[in-house]
């Protein structure tokens, strides 16, 4: 009996050996696509480039030599390739047939997308394909570049180490450490294109030319700056890193209606309940032309009540922060009270001010970035009822108050700074 | 008869119990959530008190009979011909869910694990896996299932817990999704999806007294009604109403999105594992209960050749519905409307019969 | 022609054959009456087996008439062709006519010359002898021999013979007396070979079955402890000794057992490897259904759980039965230590059995179907490494797995002196020329040695068999199918696994089917929570220690509250 259990088995395998492996891909036949990128194109609808690994970088332990920057686009062991296309999947087979081996997005980073094709409105026509295929994921990053994705891609290096994919998996954690960009994956975007009630957002990024960088020039004077002022492209540094990611784009459904800079986006994080730490500097409420440093975390999840008066919805939003002493320019006491309260109540202002100032920016916008819409879910009963009323509509009407709870927790090593002896005159 | 050997309560459970909440890898959360919105999760429940209320029926029926099968109890109290019609109509019943199942099963996998493998080779080797094991016997398939059910139990709690990250508790509200009396009239309409309980009955003489029935299916019942409610509770708090409609196979899409840091990413190739196994042994399981109730109607003894043969039966209608497509996706929602007739509503038909025929032992407690 | 027949066969049907399946089924009343009536029955050793008498039992008696009876023994040992069979003739007392019949090599010297010649042909002994038969005055008075039997039928005479033992044949009595001389060569008690411990003890059985009987009766001092003999193989006649402690080990288990070993028909039986593949439930199935083992420690824990052991004359190790699955997993070392120290190692081993068996199946599977598990910078490197590889990922695992276990056959047989260069000429060739000249990939090396090593990690010898097997199996099926392929086979695998029975108990008991919680299977609860036998064997005395099995610990406590 059991040897024709084991005949039975046998001839199976046997079978299906016959009909060959299908699926089995060879993992040297295949090319890992890193990013994705798109652009209008000229010659044809789209613009598509992709990033891959070209396995051309060191391999165990042989030294070839590095691979020269020459113009077919190899970056240390990564190239790209771009394509006119009418359509996703074309522009895909094309490429198929110039690469010599199949590419595969189950490993892509990143999408980019540049900021003329988001503000056409585009990206709804885009996004269809790109849901329904299984290879990508949902969990990809995506970016809207000012500029063309193309030049965002060529830029594309690992500053650190040889490998690219390493790069691309850091740099969509930076938000945990800074909250000058959000974290926004294809799956959250997608969802918030289809939803009754919110928008979406995206983080935004640039090529940064290093245009505001002035090597030489008169120095500054001291004028308080926080820092966060900028757009996209325009932080004035210098370096290796082209990249940068800085700042939110502004959906109203599929078209990109408006851009926030570092410090909207840190205040529009909050809101959501997405800011984990970043460091503030704000002015020192004694000696205006010094600062103070702050070492800033969320503290609980802000607290957002909602309630209606009439058709008009009230939203009470609180937000729960804390923070610890980084540096105190003056070296007055700001550890213990009273100059404490006072440094705690001066921050809260600063929140504040920003708060309102980017919900009443979005307002004039008449788009829910906030995720109000979520908590207003809980006031109606069933489905029919919530998308009769329609928030989305609602939302340019709302009026709001802010409140911020904010303790500051530790001081640092130092429990208290004392004045640098004055020179003597 | 039939070798159908002896088999405990735990291992009766475990088997109806992964029997019916393997449905919930494939596509039915997404249908369900279509029709009622986010409050499929405690539709699902009613479903289940339901299903609960029915099995008491099947459990009078089956007291009053000791030691017998439903063939041989449709038999006792309808007589020869309407009998045989009623088992007809329940194995016709058993071998439309095995094919969808087979079906659907053949459908996710190739849209997301296998997409160039034609169907054939996997419907292919999953008939091999169930003639094999219902060769070796049902008290293999049961044995196996109890150490394979710690695996799986593991695995899916894994789910749910990873994907913590995702959950937004918002995304319930509103609460009563599309009506409540929709809720009410869909959950009561579809408890069919407990409708592979009737398995517990067809191979009764296997369980030790009518005791160990009631457990193993009580039990089976509320605990996979758990399973299921649970994961329509994790899908329905990762996506908002909106967007389930579009997902065709929710459990695998949840686990894509699960990502930890930089390694922890894409692991739900890992969770395939736990949805190939419980698939194999609940196909098993309703193609041993065909075959048995098969081989019971006309009186076979030994059901080792109807096993071939049936399962060639069973390929071949697996690949017409694989082929079909969308028009099969069609009858099973049909289906899923009136399914709860056979194994509900023909036994409580069996047992107001005997009450009224005075068949049967009644004992007294 | 053999083929069209086993085509046809497979093809048409056949109604199964009616064979009893034996079932181990709880029944209590039926346990007492037959342990009492066994306990009446007989607490003196059975002697040597009951041999049938079928020949004539005119033939078969010993008669009075001693040359008859030399005759038949020189007809029957084929003398005096056959040089290993001596016989003595010698006068009793001066008087009486009487032979010894030995075999030359099997026989202690100085038993026979000093305790049965000497005394048998001393003079004064016989003074005393009165109405008395010479039999029964020589084995009271004069043998001065630790054990003596009387027979009456040839047969019984030869196969003691054979055995070592020395007949003696005396004019006029109608019997022989068979006396103990047993002393042939055999080798010391050693070591362990193959199942060797850290904190145990460390004797193994040898090829004597004597000695093997007695290094358990050192460890269980029970009068309850029999030893029942049979004889296997017809014609190399050996014996094989079942024990079991009557009282705790369920008889139906002995009765099954005597009964197959009895229906045994074949010529040749050499030890208790070919003895199990004879009496296994299922010979075909790949996972090995009764444990042998050369540690009588682990004997002597298996004999209190209620199983039963059977050991043969000729090779150094016992077999237990029944056996579950994870008996496999044991070793003695996990009693001897603390409880956490032998869960982990228990842990570690069950690791080892999944990795040994899955690993390489699971990369072809990953590699080949499921590449986005892999974290993206693993996968370019390793893309990356077989970039120069001219060979598809099959070949390769084939090829390193097929030499793995060349290396692993010819290392049994190397002499030692060049044993040890022969582990370092594997690892060159196989491990590093091999990755230099970009035949294999590197990272095919590390799973190679991990499955390697998982398999050596088997306390069992037999089943580690089974792993390498099972894992070229899973090998093709990742190949063919990826994780459909693999889990397909395990199903397969786990579904035959879960239908076997050992004598009548299921293979994965106490998981499935469960039976009372047995607090010994992965995690090695602390010895003191045993108290029960396992449930499975229906054992009729199931407890195995009182309430309190830390008498002082709990004494203490009542003291402290005091």
């Amino acid at each position: 009996m059991s040897k024709k259990i084991a005949l039975i088995v046998i001839c199976t395998i046997l079978a299906a050996a016959l009909c060959s492996c299908y699926d089995a891909k060879e993992i040297d036949d295949i090319a890992h696509v890193l990013a994705i990128g798109v652009d209008k194109g000229v010659s044809d609808k789209w613009r598509l480039t992709l990033q891959f690994a070209n396995m051309k970088g060191s391999s165990s332990g042989e030294q070839m030599g590095t691979s020269s920057g020459g113009d077919g686009g190899s970056q240390d062991g990564y190239t790209y390739v771009t394509v006119d296309a009418p359509s996703f999947f074309t522009g895909l087979d094309i490429l198929n047939t110039s690469v010599p081996r199949r590419l595969v997005f189950t490993h892509a980073g990143f999408i980019v997308v540049s900021e003329e094709f988001a503000r056409d409105g585009l990206l709804g026509e885009y996004i269809a394909p790109i849901r329904r295929f299984s290879e990508i994921r949902g969990s990809v990053h995506v970016v809207v570049t000012k500029g063309s994705a193309l030049d965002f891609i060529k830029a594309n290096k690992p500053v650190i180490g040889t490998t690219l994919s390493k790069a691309i998996n850091t740099s969509a954690r930076e938000p945990e450490n800074t909250g000058f960009f959000p974290h926004v994956t294809l799956d959250d975007f997608y969802e918030a294109l289809l939803s009754t009630y919110r928008q979406p957002i995206l983080a935004m990024g640039a090529v940064n030319r290093f245009e505001n960088f002035d090597e030489k020039g008169p120095k500054w004077n001291n004028e308080y700056n926080p820092g966060g002022q900028y757009f996209a492209g325009q932080t004035p540094r210098y370096g290796e890193n082209n990249i940068e990611y800085w700042g939110t784009a502004l959906f109203d459904k599929d078209k990109m209606v408006g851009e926030l800079n570092g410090s909207e986006t840190r205040a529009l994080m909050m809101i959501r309940g997405e800011f984990v730490r970043g460091f503030f500097t704000i002015q020192d409420p004694k000696e205006p032309e010094l600062i103070i440093a702050l070492d800033i975390r969320q503290d609980k999840r802000p607290r957002v009540k909602i309630s209606f008066d009439g058709d008009i919805p009230v939203v009470d939003l609180t937000l729960c922060l804390k923070g610890d002493m980084l540096s105190v320019q003056s070296r007055l006491h700001y550890e213990e009270d009273p100059l404490l309260s006072l440094l705690e109540e001066k921050f809260k202002e600063d929140v504040k001010e920003h708060v309102n100032q980017l919900i009443n920016k979005c307002k004039s916008l008449g788009i829910d970035v906030f995720k109000f819409g979520n908590v207003v879910t809980r006031q109606f009963l069933t489905i029919d009822a919530l998308e009769e009323y329609n928030w989305n509509e609602h939302f340019k009407d709302v009026r709001f108050t802010t409140n911020v709870e904010f303790l500051i927790k530790r001081t640092g090593t130092q429990r208290k700074s004392y004045p640098i002896a004055n020179p003597e005159e | 008869m039939i070798r159908e050997g002896k088999f405990g309560v735990q291992e009766a459970m475990w088997l109806t119990a992964a029997t019916i909440s393997s449905k919930v890898f494939y596509t039915s959360p997404g249908l369900i959530t279509g029709i009622v919105g986010n409050s499929g999760w405690y539709m699902t429940l009613i479903s289940m008190s339901i299903a609960l209320l029915s099995f008491t029926f099947i459990c009078l029926l089956l007291k009053r009979f000791p030691g017998k099968d439903i063939v041989a109890i449709f038999n006792d109290t309808m007589g020869g011909v309407v009998g045989f019609a009623f088992s007809g109509i329940l194995g016709l019943y058993l071998l439309f869910l095995a094919t969808s199942r087979v079906s659907e099963f053949t459908n996710v996998m190739k849209i997301y694990a296998f997409p160039l493998t034609p169907s054939v080779i996997i419907i292919g080797i999953l008939t091999a896996g169930v003639i094999i094991l219902c060769i070796l016997g049902l008290e293999a398939l049961a044995r196996f299932t109890k150490l394979a059910v710690y695996a799986l139990l593991v695995g899916y709690v894994l789910v749910l817990i990873l994907g913590v990250q995702n959950y937004d508790i918002n995304n319930l509200f509103p609460i009563f999704g599309y009506g409540a009396d929709k809720v009410i009239l869909n959950g009561i309409l579809r408890s069919s999806a407990y409708g592979e309980i009737i398995i517990l009955a067809v191979f009764a003489k296997s369980l030790q007294g009518i005791h160990h029935i009631k457990k193993a299916g009580y039990i089976s019942l509320i605990v996979s009604g758990i399973i299921i409610s649970l994961s329509l509770l994790a899908f329905s708090l990762t996506f908002p109403y909106y967007s389930t409609l579009e997902i065709t196979a929710p459990m695998y899409h949840m686990a894509t999105l699960i990502d930890y840091g930089r390694f922890v990413q894409r692991v739900e190739t890992v969770f395939l594992f736990i949805w190939f196994i419980s698939s194999f042994i609940s196909v098993t399981a309703v193609f041993y209960c065909i075959t048995s109730i098969y081989c019971k109607l006309f009186r076979i003894q030994d059901a080792k050749p109807i096993i071939a043969g049936s399962a060639v039966i069973f390929f071949s209608i697996a690949v017409i519905q694989v082929n079909i497509g969308v028009a099969a996706e069609q009858t099973i929602q049909i289906t899923r409307q009136y399914g709860w007739i056979p194994p509900f509503a023909l036994p409580l038909i069996s047992l107001l019969t005997a009450m009224l025929r005075k068949k049967g032992v009644v004992s007294h407690e | 022609m053999p083929i069209f027949q086993s085509i046809k066969d497979f093809l048409s049907y056949k109604e199964p054959p009616n064979v009893d399946q034996f079932e181990l089924l709880e029944d209590e009343t039926e346990e007492d009456e037959r342990s009492t009536e066994r306990k009446q029955d007989s607490n003196a050793q059975r002697g040597p087996d009951s041999q049938q008498n079928s020949s004539s039992a005119a033939e078969n008696n010993i008669s009075n008439i001693l040359q008859q009876n030399r005759l038949k023994i020189e007809q029957e040992f084929n003398l005096p062709k056959n040089k290993d069979i001596i016989v003595r003739d010698i006068q009793i007392g001066k008087n009486t006519d009487a032979f010894i019949v030995f075999v030359d090599g099997m026989v202690d010297n100085t038993t026979i010359n000093d305790y049965i010649l000497r005394p048998l042909m001393a003079e004064n002994n016989f003074d005393n002898i009165g109405e008395e038969r010479s039999i029964d005055y020589i084995i009271k008075n004069v043998l001065s021999v630790n054990q003596v039997n009387k027979a009456t039928t040839f047969n019984e005479c030869i196969t003691q013979i054979l055995k070592g033992l020395t007949a003696l044949f005396v004019q006029n009595c109608r019997e022989g007396i068979l006396i103990e001389s047993r002393g042939f060569e055999k080798r010391n008690v050693e070591q362990p070979v193959t199942e060797t411990v850290i904190s145990g003890p460390h004797e193994a059985f040898t090829e004597n079955l004597r000695t093997n009987l007695t290094l358990v009766r050192k460890i269980i001092k029970n009068k309850d402890l029999i030893t029942e003999m049979l004889p296997v193989g017809k014609t190399n006649n050996i014996s094989c000794g079942i024990m079991y402690i009557d009282g705790i080990a369920n008889t139906k288990i002995v009765d099954e057992l005597k009964r197959r070993i009895e229906s045994i028909d074949i010529d040749f039986i050499m030890g208790d490897g070919m003895l199990n593949h004879l009496i296994e439930d299922h010979p075909f199935a790949i996972f090995p259904q009764i444990l042998s083992t050369e540690r009588p420690d682990r004997i002597a824990s298996f004999l209190m759980e209620g199983k039963v052991v059977f050991i043969c004359d000729g090779t150094p190790n016992a077999s237990v039965v029944p056996i579950t699955f994870f008996h496999m997993f044991h070793t003695s070392e996990d009693s001897f230590l603390r409880w956490q120290y032998g869960t982990f190692i228990r842990l570690v081993r069950i690791l080892a059995f999944w990795l040994a068996i899955l690993l390489p199946g699971l990369y072809l599977a990953v590699t080949l179907y499921h590449t986005e598990i892999i974290p993206t910078e693993l996968l370019l490197a390793i893309e990356m490494s077989r970039e120069s590889v001219p060979f598809p990922v099959i070949l390769e695992i084939l090829l390193m797995e097929v030499s793995f276990e060349l290396i692993r056959e010819a290392g049994i047989r190397v002499p030692e002196v060049i044993g040890q260069t022969l582990g370092i000429i594997g690892a060159l060739i196989l491990g590093q020329a091999a990755v230099a000249a970009n035949l294999v990939s590197p990272i095919l090396i590390i799973i190679v040695s991990i499955t390697g090593l998982g398999s050596f990690a088997m306390p069992n010898y037999h089943m580690g068999f089974a792993i390498r097997i099972l894992k070229f199996m899973f090998i093709f099926l990742g190949f063919f199918a990826g994780f459909y392929g693999i889990s397909f086979g395990i199903f397969i695998i786990g579904g035959m696994a879960c239908s076997m029975k050992c004598f009548g108990v299921p293979y994965f008991t106490p998981i499935a089917p469960k039976t009372r919680v047995n607090p010994d299977i992965v995690i090695r609860q602390p010895i003191w929570k045993q108290s029960m036998r396992p449930d499975s064997l229906n054992s009729p005395n199931k407890k195995r220690s009182g309430r309190k099995v830390r008498g002082w610990a709990e004494k203490e406590k009542r003291g402290n509250r005091k």
